[in-house]
């Protein structure tokens, strides 16, 4: 068994655990909170593994939200088939944003998400009659399986770590394999992939739609295990949460998506926990200034992201501890007549010639 | 004289709404290599990247073996036998020189996937250093080692028409020999059609057939090398006044 599916079962067999030994009812409620992070963080990261950024991912998290929603609630339709079809919707809704966004350079895209979160956005609060304004959407349906009602923290917890892992394999065989080389040549250049018959715009447009159904998957989950919603969490600041994660994480690790959703949700409740108690006169604009200087932080000394920062660190120690001690001076013998005469270390060849 | 393998005919390609290319004739014939001068902005990477498909032309036509290319995609004109060896090599720096070989066969790789993996050994047989180097990461490797792995991939798509983006830049002369021969070798065995876009003008006229000279998007000049070298305007604006042609 390879390290990595070590590593997954290993994960697997403690997380079936949690709940059996969490000491409070809120450490699942927060294990919850996260695999539902992770699983919209999971499609930024295979977004990221393209080239793509986008800063509109609260959107469709919304969208899949609303329209689950809106189907179980007003149509009395069951979630097993309410949850499939607002997947659908967002994937198309995606598609139709997709075709003429992905045209743009990177920067422009990015903006370009940023409108169509703002747009969904605006339309959550001011379509009064379908989505309840401000206000929002409440008595939205539990979640309802054939044969079994996931009413429970507990059961949601199984259900949506389950999830998670689907998405996580689902994401890690894409990245891989065939599709895996073919965005990471995207990734490097989109001209030289063309060049080399990558289908850019195909592959690009698949990501981004599987990018929103994560999305979608997960605010639908959201919308039946909290069973009220308002256009507040899937406002721009959740784009940018989400965002922060996958950046977190490594906008190109897989891995990422789950360490980054967990790293920044726990850092984001320590903060709100701890700051009051430490400083008591401090406002809530402290505890996001100090939130902003540890992400800060995390960027200079992780650029790459925690897991590949925790990786070379590996890396790093372990060379450290490899490499010989140094000899002390006058230790080493002197030479002696029959020694092989000291050898010149070679030169680097110059730019261009080396190894030719 | 056999028909033409590649024809450009009055192509023009704008980018950025702004019209680059103002009607661009050129033909290449199998094992023919036609070399592209010109200064900076002149169009010269445009000009292939729109026979390859990466631009798209906003009219004119390119015919392969008297196949329209028309606005195909760039994938179909690579599996058409059309392929481009973009500029700054762009070589994937994080894969191995065997995964960013593999790469080349890309678009044949769900239908043939063991032809693709066997074809390695063909670029590693043009590329004898690249085969000592098969497990190293392309951004470990040196200037001209990265030239020759762009090409091996490009070679790994089976084309029939190799378009070459300033191979030569950034490359000492002796590993630019080594290219150029090695593109000599691949026209005279394999039939290879090369278009090759260099600044490096010397090492242009060394190796091919005929050379264009470009300039603000139009082909100011044609001839054969001999004919370019005893050209006034040419000599002065690329060569330097004192240059002789050697051999």
């Amino acid at each position: 068994m390879s390290g990595e599916r070590l590593g997954l079962a290993a994960l697997a067999v403690a997380l079936a655990a949690v709940p059996a030994l969490a000491p409070t009812a809120y450490v699942v409620t927060l294990l919850n909170v996260i695999g539902l992070y992770a699983i919209v963080t999971l499609g930024l990261i295979l977004l990221g593994c393209s080239g793509q950024v986008s800063l509109g991912q609260a959107a469709f998290y919304g969208l899949g939200a609303y329209t689950s929603a809106l189907l179980s609630r007003d149509l009395g339709w069951p979630p097993a088939a309410t949850i499939p079809l607002a997947l659908g919707l967002v994937a198309g809704t995606a598609y139709v944003v997709g075709v003429p966004t992905l045209r743009l350079a990177e920067h422009f895209f990015v903006l370009a998400t940023l409108g169509v979160g703002i747009i969904v956005n605006v339309l959550m609060v001011q379509l009064v009659p379908l989505t309840g304004g401000a206000s929002g959407l409440r008595d939205i349906p539990g979640l309802a399986l054939p044969g079994v009602r996931i009413t429970t923290d507990r059961q949601f917890y199984y259900l949506i770590w389950t999830l998670v892992f689907v998405t996580l394999i689902l994401a890690r065989n894409i990245t891989s394999h065939r599709t895996g080389r073919a965005l990471r040549a995207i990734l490097g250049s989109e001209v030289g992939a063309a060049a080399l018959g990558v289908e850019v715009s195909r592959y690009k447009m698949h990501v981004f739609v599987l990018s929103a159904v994560y999305a979608a998957l997960a605010g639908a989950l959201y919308a039946h295990y909290i069973r009220f919603i308002s256009p507040s969490p899937f406002s721009l600041y959740a784009s940018l949460f989400f965002l922060i994660m996958a950046v977190v994480g490594g906008l190109t690790n897989i891995w990422g998506g789950l360490l980054g959703a967990a790293a920044v949700t726990i850092l984001d409740q320590i903060i709100r926990a701890e700051v009051p108690r430490v400083f008591p006169r401090v406002g809530g604009e402290y505890q996001t200034a100090i939130y902003g200087i540890l992400l800060v932080l995390i960027m200079i000394f992780f650029p790459s992201g925690i897991v590949r920062g925790a990786l070379d660190l590996r890396r790093l120690l372990v060379r450290s501890a490899a490499r010989p001690a140094p000899v002390p001076a006058g230790a080493q013998d002197p030479p002696t007549l029959g020694d092989p005469p000291p050898v010149a270390p070679r030169a680097k060849p110059a730019d261009g010639g080396g190894g030719m | 004289m056999t028909a033409p393998l590649l024809e450009v005919c009055g192509i023009r390609t704008r980018r950025g709404g702004i019209e680059v290319l103002h009607g661009i004739d050129l033909d290449v014939r199998a094992g023919e290599i036609v070399a592209v001068i010109g200064p900076n902005g002149a169009g010269k990477s445009t000009l292939l990247g729109t026979i390859a498909g990466v631009f798209p032309p906003a009219g004119g036509r390119v015919r392969l073996a008297g196949h329209d290319l028309g606005r195909r995609a760039a994938e179909e004109i690579v599996r058409m036998g059309v392929c481009l060896v973009p500029e700054r090599r762009q070589i994937w720096s994080g894969l191995t020189v065997r995964q960013n070989l593999l790469l080349g066969g890309y678009h044949r790789y769900w239908r043939d996937r063991a032809g693709v993996r066997a074809d390695v050994a063909r670029p590693l047989r043009i590329f004898p250093k690249l085969a000592e180097l098969i497990h190293r990461a392309g951004g470990h490797l040196s200037g001209g080692e990265q030239q020759m792995l762009a090409i091996a991939r490009g070679l790994m798509s089976r084309p029939r028409v190799l378009l070459l983006d300033e191979p030569s830049l950034g490359l000492a002369p002796r590993v630019v020999r080594e290219i150029t021969q090695t593109l000599e070798q691949l026209r005279r065995a394999e039939g290879l059609a090369v278009v090759l876009v260099e600044q490096n003008v010397k090492a242009a006229m060394l190796v091919a057939d005929r050379v264009c000279v470009m300039e603000r998007g139009r082909i100011v000049l044609r001839g054969r090398p001999a004919e370019l070298l005893a050209h006034p305007g040419v000599r002065s604006a690329y060569l330097g006044k004192g240059y002789e042609v050697a051999g």
